[in-house]
C-alpha cells in the first residue's frame, strides 16, 4: 500500500469516525440526561424531617417534611421501636403535582390515635432508606425540622 | 506470496476509529453527569441561602370564641408567597393559607384594616384567620413558610 493510499484510506476513516461521533452524540446524551436521577441522587440525597406530630381521640398525624431530593412516600412508623401500622398517608402539598416527596413538598402519615398519652415517645418514620426520628411529649411540641 | 487478514496501516485506523469514538462518548457522558451533579448542587445552596434569609415571627393573636387569628411579621430578608404557607394550631395541620379553611392577607396598613397583596415582602405583617369556635382554652399557633422557616410557637389563649 503507497502513500496516496494509506492518505485515503486514513482520510476515509476520519470521515467514518466524525460520523460515528455525530450519531452517537445525541444517544449518549439522552442516556446520560437519564443519569440525572442518579447523579443528582448522589448530589442531593433525599431526605426529610417532622415537621410535627398530633395525636388526637381519633386519629395521630406525623407531619413530614421535604428536605432535599425525591422520595417515594411509603412510610414505616416506629413508636418507641415497636412497628405501628400505617392507617394511611398522603401528601398535603405536592409542590409539582408528582406524586412523590420532594423538597419542600409536606405529607402526612396516620397511625393509630393515643400514640401520646403524657409520657415522652420516640416516633421514628421511615420513608425507603430515610429516616427521620422525634422524641415527642405532647401536641405542638417541636419537630426536628432546622429552622 | 498470499496476504491474509488486515494490513497494519488497516488495523491501526481501526483503533484509530474505535478509539476516537469510545473517548467522545466517554466525554459527553461525564460532562452531562458533572452538569447533572452541578445542577442539584446549585439547586441545594440556593434552598438553604433562602432558607437562612427567611424569618418570620408571630408578633401578636387572638380568639374570641368563633375565630382565631395570629399576626405574622416578615422579619427576614426574602420576599414570602402567603399561599405558600402552613398553619399548625397544637401540632395539626389546619390548612395552607387560603387554601381552605385558613385565610391569609398581608396588611395593607399598620392597623391592617385594609388588605394587601399575596406577597409577604421583609417588614410586612400578614393576618393569619381560621374558623375555631371554641369556649375557652389555650392553643399553641405555628406557621411555617414554603422553604420551611418557621414561626416560634406562639400560645393564643382565650379565658
Amino acid at each position: 500500500m503507497n502513500a496516496v493510499e494509506e492518505l485515503i484510506l486514513f482520510s476515509a476513516a476520519v470521515v467514518v469516525a466524525a460520523l460515528a461521533v455525530f450519531t452517537l452524540y445525541p444517544l449518549v446524551q439522552t442516556a446520560a440526561g437519564r443519569g440525572v436521577t442518579a447523579s443528582q441522587q448522589i448530589a442531593s440525597r433525599g431526605s426529610f424531617c417532622i415537621m410535627s406530630v398530633y395525636s388526637g381521640s381519633n386519629e395521630t398525624n406525623i407531619y413530614i417534611y421535604g428536605l432535599q431530593g425525591t422520595l417515594r412516600l411509603e412510610p414505616r412508623v416506629y413508636v418507641d421501636g415497636m412497628d405501628v401500622n400505617v392507617v394511611s398517608y398522603g401528601i398535603l402539598r405536592d409542590r409539582d403535582g408528582d406524586g412523590y416527596l420532594d423538597a419542600r413538598d409536606l405529607a402526612y402519615v396516620e397511625i393509630n390515635a393515643g400514640i401520646l398519652d403524657g409520657n415522652l415517645h420516640r416516633v421514628t418514620v421511615w420513608v425507603g432508606r430515610e429516616v427521620s426520628e422525634l422524641s415527642v411529649l405532647k401536641n405542638g411540641d417541636p419537630g426536628n425540622c432546622p429552622t | 506470496m498470499v496476504r491474509r487478514g488486515f494490513t497494519t496501516v488497516v488495523s491501526n485506523l481501526i483503533f484509530f476509529i474505535g478509539a476516537l469514538v469510545a473517548v467522545s462518548v466517554a466525554v459527553t457522558a461525564i460532562t452531562m453527569m458533572i452538569q447533572n451533579v452541578q445542577t442539584a448542587m446549585e439547586q441545594k445552596t440556593a434552598i438553604t441561602v433562602g432558607k437562612t434569609q427567611t424569618m418570620i415571627d408571630i408578633v401578636d393573636g387572638g380568639a374570641d370564641g368563633n375565630y382565631l387569628w395570629v399576626y405574622v411579621k416578615n422579619t427576614g430578608r426574602t420576599k414570602l408567597d402567603v399561599n405558600d404557607m402552613d398553619v399548625y394550631i397544637d401540632g395539626r395541620y389546619r390548612g395552607s393559607c387560603n387554601g381552605g379553611s385558613v385565610f391569609c392577607n398581608v396588611c395593607g396598613d399598620a392597623n391592617c384594616s385594609n388588605i394587601g397583596d399575596y406577597v409577604l415582602d421583609p417588614g410586612e405583617t400578614m393576618e393569619v384567620n381560621t374558623p375555631w369556635p371554641a369556649a375557652s382554652g389555650s392553643w399553641e399557633v405555628k406557621v411555617v413558610a414554603g422553604n420551611g422557616a418557621a414561626t416560634d410557637p406562639y400560645t393564643v389563649v382565650l379565658p
